[in-house]
């Protein structure tokens, strides 16, 4: 985000400088507005709460606003250069609509097509599924972002996979960020401070993935005062412990959550079953004195377990994160961050018995670093940095070990299924500008160039024949031994775009970006599973590239209490991934001849109304678009709709707060259907009905649609009163429209002669209550 | 004024609640779905070659639309059908009181290791007037007989997945020895002469992955749990059939059965056609397999 400066037109202009912060707690108060009506224009501050402007000299009124905080109007004298610090006081309020002019006014001059912020406080306000406020559920209804299944975490952003979203908690990269099966995911928003989501035009610093990056950020603990936030739900409660250990210097916090659903599961004679989740997260954050330097250590663990006694057969798995960042302000002008992560994705499935037991382990592991630096010049804003990443990819042995009790052996025997470890080197070093060129054009440019490497110790099968040389099965095995370099990828990513401000109600961009992916999921659904094996591109397997351009327009109305937004996007990927008919991803060590790739082809358009001040406020999103491959070796080689293309996307989120102390939100989304595959005739062999199917991807499931709706009653706002409660009462799906999960096509078994089709639906009516307090 | 007391109370609320939310979740339902019919009708196989010295059966019939419940006019009739080996060839005759099903002139039996051809000729499967013509080709695989089966009475013997140890009935375990090359096994069994599981996609099939090269020495294969659908009793005599298939045939058994498993968002893949080794786009297979047998008497 690059602050919008304030250009003085006559020579004598001040300069005027400093930070925005809570006044409890001193904490910086990022993307806060400072707005001088007398000449219609301001600025905001940066990540780090500060501002720098110049304004022509004279006595003016100044509007201080941040969201969930009480503005502020000083009159001040400006005749030379002023250093100031604002304090802001927290609201009791959370109100959603608050719209600030500059804060719509620095989104119009932001010159990233695509991007939208989300606030621990919007987050809160969705209703969701069982009550707990949830980061990626609410990225769900963001325009051009589509949820693939019920239920589950991933989404699609503009036609492409799930495994095309880059998920980052600070910095750390989250391979599978759901819980539950997808039903909830691993962020637990009350450690949440936000998240950035790029769609496609991603900035130079981000790149590994083509579709989209969330930039999920953890809060530092209070630096002055101690805190206990909490929650209990239905199915979890959470508990975040923070305060200070040096006071306004080291900070902590902690938090974890817990679910006890199956602590419900016997009273439906459901016995010996073992499911649930816990998630933990903890910060310490440190700043110098003179606030030139910011340390912060960041870590998550999370881990869901799903079992039974009976074989005592048990599937495990979890995100485990570690973040290390230092921020280093040079001056004012010139930022530093060097961050180090380590990010592993670990999964288990284990049985045993008298007779056998069976493991399987296995995970993904990421060791990286990057260096960033910010650096502010006049009209310019350079970027440039880099970044290092060692990956791991395990997909495990399965061992299988059968004991002499068997009766059919003589002596145990051992037994094990090995899959190829995989190890590679992902780098990336980037260079951008951001310039200003007059009052209204905003021209960014960058270079990204990205590299992968493989790394032994692997063993790489080859495969022969058609459909992109492997219809033919294994040709050779290739073993190169550990720490051989034996193949690199590099690729240049450019990033280019354009900011015309129209005016000061109306804004143009257009943007052009090429980003890589190195890496992909073997999900062979649309729902996904925690099994999923990521691998990476190696000799057999290219990278995937994809070019996106956007043109948006966007304009609001009465002092920004209306937003509208249009935009146009398309896409085109090459090496877009793929599988065969009848694949098996699940297992299999000869994984790449399962993949078939080619290219692919997504546009669409996206339109925004939002109503941002007021009693009843909220948003209304349509995204009309169309996602295709075209594969050689799928649907022989013609072109086919994408697992992900939905033509019709609508989200309407709608909030009624007429009382500080109550508020009502309501939101409906309608999707077409997914693309998916019915029997188009059939069959008879041996008096069965055997399906005979269609092109890949020809039919579609029924549209989906459902209304949410929430009401939350909070305590009575009281400035002398630490302690704060809030309760929610809400119902998922109030008209309990049976949206198909699956459908399965069966013959009646009374009646031979006739077939008929049966769905699988996830839920009925969901209702929720959830109490939430803060210490 | 916030109390332990109505935290408590507000907690007991919510376990109410939660035992109503899990009531209302997932379910399954009957839905009207439209299916796209109309497709020209395409050819449908079931073609088998066997090791014993038999009539060998051609199934020949034509798809349907899928809600079409009449089943009855889909026989393919009139047309050539024959194999060959290389060297002779084997004619099959339609049956005239069985539209659709052709049986060959001569009692014969496949040999293992022979590479047979089937030619289908003269057929109108999408009657549009013109005939067509298929072919498929199978090469018999090697396979060893059994050796014997014992019936032994007790709990389910593993490699059965045991949900409950005091069930009781009556195993079926085989001895056999498996020959070294991989090798692809469908089994059957049949009660007193009758197939309780007479379907093609209910075979079950056997890996050799465990056992490579090693002898059977009294693996279970089947359990009749006697509070199960087909309880035994001494004096039921039992045959276990098996089948050494090819991988082709064993790859379409298994495409088979997903086909008519239900569908699993999480752990599948976009449905497709069941994989066969007939030409011209007809489903079906010209399967070549051994056959091996063995029975037992209950005592």
């Amino acid at each position: 985000m690059f602050p919008w400066r304030i250009q003085a037109q006559t020579a004598a202009s001040v300069r005027v400088h400093g930070i925005v912060r809570d006044a409890d707690n001193g904490e910086a108060l990022p993307q806060a507005a400072l707005w001088i009506p007398a000449l219609q224009s301001g600025t905001v501050t940066d990540a780090q709460g500060k501002f720098d402007c110049r304004i022509p000299a004279g006595t003016y009124v100044l509007e201080v606003r941040f969201l969930g905080y009480e503005t502020r109007h000083d009159t001040l004298r400006l005749n030379r250069d002023r250093a100031l610090t604002f304090d802001l006081h927290s609201t009791a309020r959370q109100l959603s609509g608050v719209e600030i002019k500059s804060r719509q006014s620095q989104q119009l001059r932001n010159n990233i097509v695509g991007m939208e912020q989300l606030s621990m406080a919007s987050i809160k306000k969705l209703p969701t599924l069982l009550g707990e406020a949830d980061l990626l559920k609410s990225v769900q209804f963001l325009p051009g972002i589509i949820m693939t299944s019920e239920g589950s975490s991933g989404f699609s952003v503009r036609g492409g996979s799930p495994d095309q979203n880059f998920i980052l908690l600070d910095h750390a990269p989250i391979y599978n960020p759901s819980h539950a099966l997808g039903f909830f995911s691993i962020f637990n928003n009350d450690v949440i401070e936000g998240a950035t989501v790029y769609k496609g035009d991603m900035p130079m610093q981000f790149g590994g993935r083509l579709s989209s990056v969330i930039d999920a950020t953890m809060r530092e603990g209070d630096y002055r005062r101690y805190h206990i936030t909490g929650g209990i739900g239905l199915l979890l409660t959470r508990l975040t412990v923070e305060g200070p250990i040096v006071n306004d210097r080291l900070s902590f916090l902690v938090s974890g959550r817990r679910t006890y659903f199956d602590a419900f599961l016997p009273l439906f004679d459901i016995d010996g079953v073992k499911l649930y989740f816990y998630d933990a997260n903890a910060k310490l954050s440190f700043r110098s004195r003179n606030r030139k330097d910011k340390l912060t250590l960041s870590g998550y663990m999370g881990r869901d377990v799903a079992g039974m006694n009976i074989m005592h057969a048990i599937a495990d798995y979890g995100n485990k994160a570690l973040d290390l960042s230092w921020h280093h302000f040079f001056s004012d002008d010139f930022v530093m961050t060097v961050s180090g992560i380590v990010s592993d994705y670990r999964y288990k499935m284990g049985l045993a018995s008298e007779m056998f037991t069976l493991d399987w382990d296995a995970h993904t592991t990421d060791y990286g670093g990057q260096v960033d630096f910010l650096y502010t010049l006049g009209k310019h804003t350079l970027r440039f940095g880099l970044s290092s990443t060692y990956h791991i990819y395990d997909p495990g042995d399965v061992n299988v070990n059968m004991l002499e009790s068997m009766g059919f052996i003589d002596s145990n025997v051992n037994w094990s299924y090995e899959q190829e470890r995989f190890h590679a080197l992902e780098n990336a070093l980037y260079i951008g500008n951001e310039q200003a060129i007059g009052d209204h054009i905003l021209l960014k440019y960058g270079l990204r160039l990205s590299s992968f490497s493989n790394i032994g110790a692997d063993s790489v099968y080859y495969f022969s024949g058609d459909g992109y040389y492997r219809e033919g099965g294994v040709s050779e095995a290739r073993y190169y031994p550990k720490g051989k370099f034996y193949h690199t990828y590099w690729g240049i990513e450019p990033r280019v775009g354009l900011s015309w401000l129209i005016d000061s109600t109306m804004s143009l961009k257009l943007n052009y970006a090429r980003t890589m992916q190195y890496t992909q999921m073997a999900q062979n659904s649309t729902s996904g599973n925690p099994l999923d094996v990521w691998f990476p591109a190696n000799p057999t397997l290219l990278p995937q590239i994809a070019d996106q351009g956007a043109l948006s327009f966007e304009k609001h109305f009465k002092d920004g209490e209306w937003e509208t937004s249009i935009e146009f996007y398309y896409r085109y990927l090459q090496n877009v991934v793929d599988f065969k008919d009848h694949a098996e991803v699940l297992g299999n060590r000869y994984l790449y001849g399962e993949v078939r790739s080619g290219t692919g082809q997504a546009y669409g358009m996206e339109v925004s109304l939002k109503r941002t001040r007021g009693i009843v406020n909220g948003s209304l999103s349509y995204t009309l678009s169309k996602s295709t491959r075209r594969i050689a070796g799928v649907n022989r080689g013609e072109t086919y709709p994408s697992p992900y293309d939905r033509p019709h996307a609508l989200t309407v989120l709608l909030n009624i707060e007429p009382h500080p102390r109550h508020s009502i939100n309501l939101n409906w989304v309608f999707y077409s259907g997914l693309p998916t595959n019915f029997p188009h005739g059939k069959a008879v062999i041996d008096g069965e009905w055997v399906p005979i199917y269609g092109d890949r991807n020809c039919d579609r499931m029924p549209d989906y649609h459902r209304l949410d709706i929430g009401y939350t009653f909070r305590a009575k706002p009281d400035p002398n009163r630490r302690f704060t409660w809030d309760l929610s009462v809400g119902c998922y799906n109030v008209y309990a429209r049976k949206n198909p999960w699956t459908i399965s096509f069966k013959q009646d078994e009374e009646n031979p002669g006739r077939s008929y089709a049966e769905m699988i639906y996830l839920f009925s009516a969901v209702p929720s209550i959830t109490f939430n307090f803060r210490w | 004024m916030v109390t332990m007391r109505k935290i408590r109370k507000i907690t007991y609320g919510m376990a109410l609640l939660t035992g109503l939310a899990l009531g209302m979740t997932a379910c399954t339902d009957e839905i009207d779905i439209d299916l796209k019919g109309g497709d020209a009708p395409i050819l449908v196989v079931d073609a088998r070659l066997t090791t014993d010295t038999i009539r060998h059966t051609v199934l020949l019939s034509r798809s349907s639309d899928y809600y079409d419940p009449t089943t009855a006019d889909l026989a393919v009739s009139g047309a050539t059908v024959y194999i060959t080996d290389g060297e002779r060839r084997f004619d099959f005759a339609e049956d005239p009181a069985a539209p659709g099903v052709y049986r060959s002139l001569d009692t014969f039996a496949g040999r293992m290791g022979v590479h047979y051809e089937l030619f289908i000729q003269n057929v109108d499967a999408d009657r549009d007037g013109q005939t067509e013509s298929y072919t498929a080709e199978s090469t018999m695989p090697f396979a060893n007989a059994i050796d014997s089966i014992q019936a032994v009475y007790g709990p389910a013997l593993p490699p059965a997945i045991v949900p409950d140890p005091g069930r009781m009935g009556w195993n079926i375990l085989l001895y056999a020895q498996d020959p070294p090359q991989k090798d692809y096994y469908l089994t059957t069994v049949s009660v007193n002469g009758v197939t309780p599981y007479p379907q093609l996609t209910e075979m079950t099939r056997l890996s050799d992955d465990f056992i490579q090269g090693l002898y059977i020495n009294g693996v279970q294969i089947y359990f009749f749990a006697d509070n199960g659908d087909m309880p035994l009793s001494p004096g039921d005599s039992v045959c276990v059939e098996i089948w050494g298939a090819t991988h082709g045939f064993d790859e379409y058994i298994s495409d088979l059965q997903d086909a008519l498993a239900p569908a699993m968002p999480m752990f599948g893949g976009a449905p497709a056609n069941a994989r066969g080794n007939l030409s011209g786009g007809a489903f079906g297979f010209f399967a070549t397999y051994t056959v091996s047998r063995a029975g037992v008497v209950l005592k």
